[in-house]
């Protein structure tokens, strides 16, 4: 009997000792940083048990993302591996990818919080891997299935007439840390419309020089639901008591073709509101166009 | 008789050793148990300083344990040539029907049982230390370097593998019958055999680091052609080193054995 209630004792021991001996936090980190392509094609990943599909912006318009930047607790960076590749391995013959937030538009939300890892993710990889270097590679997205028409059809369909710009917010973060952080913010419809309306008029500003402008608001052109953005910029200015605005590609145009159209008086009042809402006298944080 | 030969070497050799090799699944399995432990998100500074040291201090003395384990292995089958030959026991093991090759043989098998043994314990100590999916997914990593290395070369893969496998295997040969004859040479003297044993040891090691050296110099300074050559192809300069190697060992082996043999056959001393 007591040999019996030994073995037995022993045998639970070991099996408690096995289940318990099994966990290993460093492989619990790997996973929760690495993707796993479905197949070879690279269009589809699974991330955290999520499906997440390729989506590739068009020439002219980019997703807006942001990196987590001053979030720490969570892990900003990871790596994308084929099936086959062991999960230690990821570094080596992986590709490697960014966690980047983008912004949930709903109206009942209309400022970006800093998103927990569960939330919203947009994944994003680099074009030259540890591997060999593919330099005919390039940046590519994977957004969640559930919101990848969302994007798509953003991409295709989506109308950049509106603007966002970046105000500022304080954050805390999963460890109670506050900071302070600049988020894109949609500008209402009362002031897209005037900044549509302004820049099809011909009251342009002849005489343009350097620094004449003490203040300027910048703005971005985006869809309604602040998916994506185009390469163009809205600038709104001051100058003289007045608002001055002009559109242009902040990566073709030269300083030469800067049309800055003047506000008229029956809209300089909104605009003025619009400039004393939004205007930013410095910015703290990084973020992409 | 050489059967019995390792069968009475054997037990003596379980009896020192076992206890060094169940020290080290000990210690592993220590580590792993402070592993348990490992640091969670939200834990205190204290904790993951206390943690850290803990875990820090259990892996220096794993691999201080995997050191002990290999060296402790050579040295133990040393001290037992000498014990069974040129001690007190050597009045009887001489007097038996063996010739001295047979004793060298038997004391070599019985010697490389053992150090099979001790790699079989680092080995199983480690699966011990990195026990869980953590292991299964450290030998899929291995294996998925080596599938891709047969990929990318077989032949040289394999040949690596036989080389590297054979370099082990005489490296132990070559280890073991220099400790013999060390121990041999050693018990010429009448006094302090033992000390002279490991003199001699250490002048034989420092002279063969030397010879190391000088042709890792003359290799660095031979030129720009054989660098250029070693660049340009890699896997013959290591075969060619292995090669070197294993010529090394059995010229060593070879010498170790002779010379043992002659001093067991014409200068045993049991004074």
């Amino acid at each position: 009997m007591k040999r019996f209630i030994k073995t037995t004792a022993l045998a639970i021991t070991a099996v408690i000792a096995t289940v318990t001996l099994s966990s290993c936090t460093h492989l619990e980190e790997l996973k929760e940083t690495t993707g796993v392509y479905t197949d070879s094609t690279h269009e589809e990943v699974i991330f955290r048990n999520e499906r997440y599909k390729r989506i590739v912006p068009e020439d002219d318009y980019q997703l807006i993302y942001k990196y987590n930047s001053y979030d720490y607790y969570y892990p900003t960076s990871g790596y994308l591996r084929d099936a086959d590749v062991p999960i230690l391995l990821s570094e080596q013959f992986g590709k490697r990818i960014g966690f980047l937030e983008s912004k949930d538009n709903k109206k009942e939300n209309p400022v970006l919080i800093m998103a927990y890892p569960d939330s919203y993710y947009m994944l994003y990889d680099y074009g030259d891997s540890l591997r060999d270097n593919d330099y005919d590679d390039t940046t590519s997205f994977y957004v969640k299935e559930d919101k990848y028409d969302d994007y798509k059809k953003a991409l295709l369909e989506g109308d950049l007439g509106h603007y966002y710009t970046l105000t500022k917010v304080s954050m805390t973060d999963a460890t109670g840390f506050k900071y302070t952080d600049t988020v894109e913010t949609l500008i209402p419809e009362k002031y897209t419309d005037i900044i549509n309306r302004t820049l099809k008029n011909d009251d342009i500003l002849k005489d343009v020089y350097n620094d004449m402008f003490t203040n300027t608001l910048t703005l971005t052109c985006c869809d309604e639901n602040m998916l994506i953005q185009s390469d163009y910029t809205v600038e709104i200015s001051k100058y003289n008591g007045e608002y001055y605005i002009q559109k242009y590609d902040r990566y073709d145009d030269s300083p030469y073709n800067i049309r800055l159209h003047k506000v008229t008086e029956s809209d300089k009042a909104e605009i003025s509101q619009m400039f004393s809402e939004y205007y930013l006298d410095d910015y703290d944080t990084d973020y992409n166009y | 008789m050489v059967r019995k030969l390792i069968k009475y070497d054997f037990i003596p050799l379980l009896r020192l050793l076992l206890p060094a090799y169940l020290v080290l699944f000990g210690v592993a399995l220590i580590n792993r148990l402070i592993q348990l432990f490992e640091l969670v998100e939200d834990s205190s500074d204290s904790f993951s300083m206390i943690y850290e040291m803990l875990f820090s201090s259990s892996i220096v003395l794993y691999c201080l344990g995997i050191a002990v384990c290999t060296v402790m292995t050579l040295i133990v089958c040393a001290i037992r040539f000498y014990q069974a030959l040129y001690s007190n026991e050597g009045y009887l093991n001489n007097t038996l029907p063996v010739t001295p090759s047979q004793h060298i043989f038997a004391k070599l098998l019985s010697s490389l049982i053992f150090c099979a043994f001790s790699i079989v314990t680092i080995f199983l100590s480690f699966v011990v230390l990195t026990f869980g999916e953590l292991n299964i997914e450290i030998f899929k990593a291995i294996g998925y370097l080596l599938n891709r290395a047969i990929v990318a070369d077989a032949a040289n893969t394999f040949m690596f593998i036989i080389e590297i496998t054979i370099t082990i295997i005489f490296g132990y040969i070559s280890m073991l019958l220099l400790l013999f004859t060390c121990v041999s040479i050693g018990q010429l003297a009448n006094k302090r055999k033992i000390l002279l044993s490991v003199g001699v040891f250490f002048g034989i090691y420092t002279i063969g680091q030397f010879a190391a050296t000088a042709l890792f110099i003359g290799l660095a300074i031979s030129g720009y052609a054989v660098h250029e050559w070693i660049e340009n192809n890699p896997a013959q300069f290591f075969h060619c080193f292995f090669v070197l190697l294993f010529t090394a060992e059995i010229i060593v082996s070879f010498t170790g054995y002779f010379l043992s043999k002659y001093l067991l056959t014409k200068k045993l001393n049991l004074a």
